[in-house]
């Protein structure tokens, strides 16, 4: 008979999956049984985040790292830290989505379920040090993403953009499975730890670390791998566009520092060298590009590439300064990206999801309220005080400057007042003099302008008051 | 003489007595049916050549061989070429694993009754059979004919579809005995057939077989009302014989799967030798398949395809969780 | 089994079939060797011991991947020819590349000493269901995971929406 290596207590570490897998189910038989209330999903969604959050919030402290499941999983602080902000994600994205599927006519229900499946990938990838569970967490998360991209059926760039993603997907997950199989070659272990103890002086430890950073920073959308981004953030639904800009970048952020720090630490010097070019070019690309675009999510799609680009930053100072405020950065994020998004949404057309800049001409004369939100919000993108953005940047180039990237930190300052740009002319085209277009009827949702309350009040606050999650932060990062 | 050698010798001597058996088989399946149907007709079938018409199938084997044949010509060829040899060489790949009794000892040398021995005997025979229908989905596609394309989709559709059916349904013997070994499913059963522990699963896995070699009920791939001859239409003489030996082997090789996994194998009273039982319980499936050919309809390829996912895959399903389930915590259940 | 004769002769089985697969014009000759492909790469696995993995590759791979692909050729309805683009000199260069890599970083490979399960003789499918049972069940259970949200996928885009 086969011993079973598992006891309950090791069901203990995967708790938060297991309440988002329990959600996936329920949705699931839910959705079978109401025909046409597909409301009551958001509502159950909602509810299981909020349980699976309040979890990784009861359970930050200690400081430790409990593993299960010999060894293939684990729960640590850096895990519950991006739990946090994954699941804080969702609970927006399902708020945002609520009344946007009723318009849209969306009846699938499935679009939930899907949703819910993604967050377990991302939270999976934030807490393990097992390739083949990583490998098996991106499939899940690329796979959720290109459905909920292709959600809009009937439009013709939904399932366009999908088609594209998954392409690209597809080559970015066959890099990573090789690499994956390359490492096990050599060093015999898909552990982090079981590859750190290999010699790694050998042409094939390079390749093989080259092909997973392929798939990894594909998922960051980091230069070269970024092209993807714009064109899928364009043509998805609002909602998930806001989703993919922000969760699947924490896993995978998560993931880059720990695979970066324990994995491959006797490289450290190359890859450094290798991932100060990509900052870089990152920064660059994403900036300099954005200036050209006349569409809000085209727009806001190259930002979130020049924001993976500051992140990176933050890791290639590879101290717990820099770790710590990467996981604040993306903290930030969350508010200031899904508010920005929920603005989007707030005064896109049924049926049209034009979002031109042109679109926004005096909305700030006509809906005072969602143009006050959307200035703000940019503000924060650009990293001006009192906002996240700025207290999130000055972390990640203080430590940058710790480290010694004194050229990086210049670079960075650069793109941040290229940024300025861009960001600023959304804000002065809002409050530009002109006629509001009649036509653009904004979507009458509370729990959108909840969302957008939420981000303005979590951009201010924490803004003003860092000490709370950056604390949080360092100490997460403490252990990885 | 070394070692090699004989085993090689042994190998030949037993591939030529398992195509001899199998040959015969076709010749006389085709006699066999013919006036099985006949009588349930009311008819008496073939009478005149030999007695009682035993010579037809070499009349009919002539027949084929010098008949014309015929290649269209926007055929591609070398799918037409190969379609038949596929289908037949698959199906007789497939039949090479099947153990026709226990292990014998002569002179010294212990000899296996299959051709080649596997400890993973029947994934073999599955991974076989679900190859051979790549002869008719290449036949179909070959002819760039309207007929012979419908009717390898639908063979498409109903191979995939009753493979997996008839794979989880023989799981469950699989189960039981805990090996994939052909003999040792058999020895399991020593004490009581399979088919009374899973008289589920054996239901699931005879109309799974009847799909799988495409006979009726479910001959929707050469419906001859409705497709003329489907996947065959185009061909003539020896390839359109090809194509029903590779039909005739799948029946033989299904039917020997039915009774080495429900029915015992070669078990039975000691008065008769195993391999002769082994045929009698053998010979019973295969007058099953000319019995239902002369009661059921056809079904339809909705109906066909709802039968496969809607209502018989979890029937299998909840049939193996149950079995595991009776096994782990050991239910009635005899070793 | 394990002859460098064989060896030699399905692997340039397998690199010939490939490269059928790679330049036939015709997508359903392309299937037809794509099936050879997958037969001939089984017969590797067989000589290299691992019968379960290669009779399982048989059947998904042959059984079940080439039957859809067919399938799903045979329905977007023309009998399609395929035209190799501009794209083919890209994709020799990028072959090649890989190709040069691959035998540079072949002598790198350490001794295959760590390859914990060995290929024991009998039925090694025993040995993969108790591995995968027992040290992997937690990746298995988020396979599951993944295979649902393949199906829910594969139904939410195929299915037509109800006016």
């Amino acid at each position: 008979m086969i011993i079973m290596p598992y006891h309950l207590s090791d069901f203990a570490v995967i708790v938060p999956e297991l309440i988002v897998a329990a959600l996936m189910l329920i949705l699931f038989v839910v959705d079978l049984a109401s025909k046409n209330r597909k409301k009551i999903l958001s509502s159950i969604s909602i509810a299981g985040y909020l349980a699976a959050l309040l979890y990784s919030v009861i359970n930050f402290w200690p400081a430790v790292q409990k593993f299960g499941f010999v060894g293939q999983i684990f729960i640590d602080q850096a895990g519950n830290f991006i739990n946090m902000v994954v699941t804080l994600t969702a609970i927006l994205a399902v708020m945002m989505s609520r009344d946007f599927l009723d318009r849209e006519n969306i009846k699938d229900g499935e679009y939930y379920v899907i949703m819910a499946a993604s967050v377990i990938s991302m939270q999976l990838l934030s807490s393990t040090h097992n390739l083949i569970i990583v490998f098996l967490a991106v499939e899940t998360l690329s796979i959720s993403m290109y459905i909920l991209t292709g959600f809009f059926k009937d439009k013709e760039k939904s399932p366009e953009a999908a088609m594209k993603y998954f392409i690209f997907g597809a080559f970015a997950s066959a890099f990573l499975v090789v690499g994956i199989a390359l490492f096990y070659i050599y060093s015999g272990s898909v552990e982090f730890s079981g590859i750190a103890k290999a010699n790694a002086e050998g042409l094939l430890f390079i390749v093989a670390f080259f092909m997973v950073m392929v798939g990894i920073l594909f998922k960051i959308a980091a230069f070269p791998f970024h092209s993807w981004t714009p064109d899928i953030y364009e043509g998805a639904p609002t909602p998930v566009s806001a989703f993919m800009s922000v969760a699947p970048k924490a896993a995978a952020f998560i993931l880059l520092i720990r695979f970066l720090a324990i994995a491959v630490a006797s490289i450290t010097v190359q890859w450094q060298n290798l991932l100060w070019i990509t900052a870089v070019f990152t920064m660059f690309f994403g900036n300099t590009v954005a200036l050209l675009q006349k569409d809000l999510k085209r727009l806001l799609g190259y930002s979130s590439i020049a924001h993976a680009g500051y992140m990176l930053v933050g890791v290639l100072a590879f101290n717990h300064l820099g770790n710590a405020g990467v996981l604040f950065y993306l903290f930030g994020y969350v508010f200031t990206n899904m508010g920005a998004f929920a603005v989007c949404e707030y005064l896109s057309k049924k049926g049209n999801e034009d979002a031109s800049i042109k679109n926004l001409r005096g909305i700030g004369y006509k809906y005072p309220a969602a143009g006050v939100a959307m200035a703000f919000f940019m503000l924060s993108l650009t990293g001006i005080p009192p906002t996240v953005g700025f207290v999130g940047k000055f972390y990640l180039f203080s430590a940058a400057i710790d480290a010694h990237y004194y050229w990086l930190v210049i670079l960075g300052v650069i793109n941040s007042a290229i940024s300025a740009y861009f960001y600023l002319s959304v804000v002065v085209e809002i409050y530009m003099k002109g006629d509001a277009k009649e036509s653009s009827v904004w979507l009458n949702s509370l729990t959108l302008k909840y969302v957008i309350a939420i981000g303005i009040a979590g951009t201010l606050i924490f803004g003003i008051l860092p000490s709370l999650p950056f604390n949080a932060a360092i100490s997460a990062v403490g252990i990885l | 003489m070394s070692d090699a050698v004989i085993g090689a010798l042994i190998f030949l001597v037993k591939f030529f007595l398992l195509f001899a058996i199998i040959s015969v088989f076709v010749l006389y399946a085709t006699w066999y049916e013919r006036k099985v149907i006949g009588h349930m007709q009311q008819r008496i079938g073939p009478k005149r050549v030999g007695w009682h018409g035993l010579l037809q199938p070499v009349a009919d084997m002539i027949k084929a061989f010098f008949k014309e044949d015929s290649i269209p010509r926007d055929a591609d060829k070398l799918f037409f070429w190969s379609a038949p040899v596929i289908g037949t060489v698959f199906a007789m790949m497939a039949a090479l694993a099947i153990p026709f009794g226990p292990p014998l000892v002569l002179f010294g040398r212990h000899i296996t009754l299959d051709v080649v021995h596997l400890p993973s005997g029947i994934l073999y025979m599955l991974a076989m059979l679900s190859l051979v229908s790549f002869g008719v989905i290449f036949a179909g596609l070959s002819t760039k004919s309207k007929y012979p394309i419908i009717g390898a989709q639908r063979e498409v559709a109903q191979v995939i579809s009753y493979e997996l059916i008839l794979a989880t349904a023989l799981l469950n013997p699989v189960i039981m005995a805990g090996s994939l070994d052909l003999t040792k499913i058999v020895d399991a059963q020593s004490h009581l057939w399979f088919i009374f522990y899973q008289p589920v699963a054996f239901v699931c896995f005879l109309i799974s077989m009847f799909a799988v070699s495409a006979r009726v009920p479910f001959d929707l791939p050469e419906a001859e009302n409705e497709l003329v001859a489907g996947f065959m239409t185009e061909f003539t003489g020896m390839k359109f014989s090809l194509f029903y030996f590779a039909q005739y082997v799948v029946i033989f090789t299904v039917s020997m799967l039915a009774v080495i996994f429900f029915f015992g194998g070669w078990l039975g009273p000691s008065f008769l030798p195993p391999v002769a039982w082994l045929f009698i319980k053998w010979a019973f499936f295969i007058f099953l398949y000319t019995w239902s050919w002369g009661t059921f309809p056809r079904y339809r390829y909705d109906q066909l395809m709802n039968i496969s996912w809607l209502i018989l895959l979890p029937i299998v399903i909840i049939n193996i969780l149950w079995t595991g389930f009776a096994i782990q915590f050991g239910l009635p259940y005899l070793h | 089994m394990n002859s460098p004769i064989l060896f030699y002769l399905l692997a340039f089985l397998l690199i010939g079939s490939s490269l059928m697969v790679v330049l036939s014009k015709d997508i359903y000759r392309a299937s037809f060797w794509l099936v050879g492909f997958f037969l001939f790469f089984a017969g590797l696995l067989l000589t290299l011991h691992a019968p379960f993995l290669a009779l399982t590759e048989i059947i998904v791979y042959s059984g079940a991947i080439a039957v859809m692909i067919i399938f799903a050729v045979m329905l977007t309805g023309k009998y399609a020819n395929f035209e190799l683009s501009g794209y083919s000199i890209a994709g020799v260069l990028i072959a090649a590349i890989f190709i040069i890599e691959i035998m540079l970083i072949i002598k790198d490979v350490p001794e295959f000493k760590n390859f914990a399960f060995a290929f024991a003789s009998g039925s090694n499918a025993r040995a993969v269901g108790i591995s995968l049972f027992s040290g992997y069940l937690f990746p298995f259970e988020i396979t599951a995971i993944l295979l649902l949200v393949a199906l829910f996928g594969a139904v939410v885009l195929a299915k037509r929406r109800k006016q």
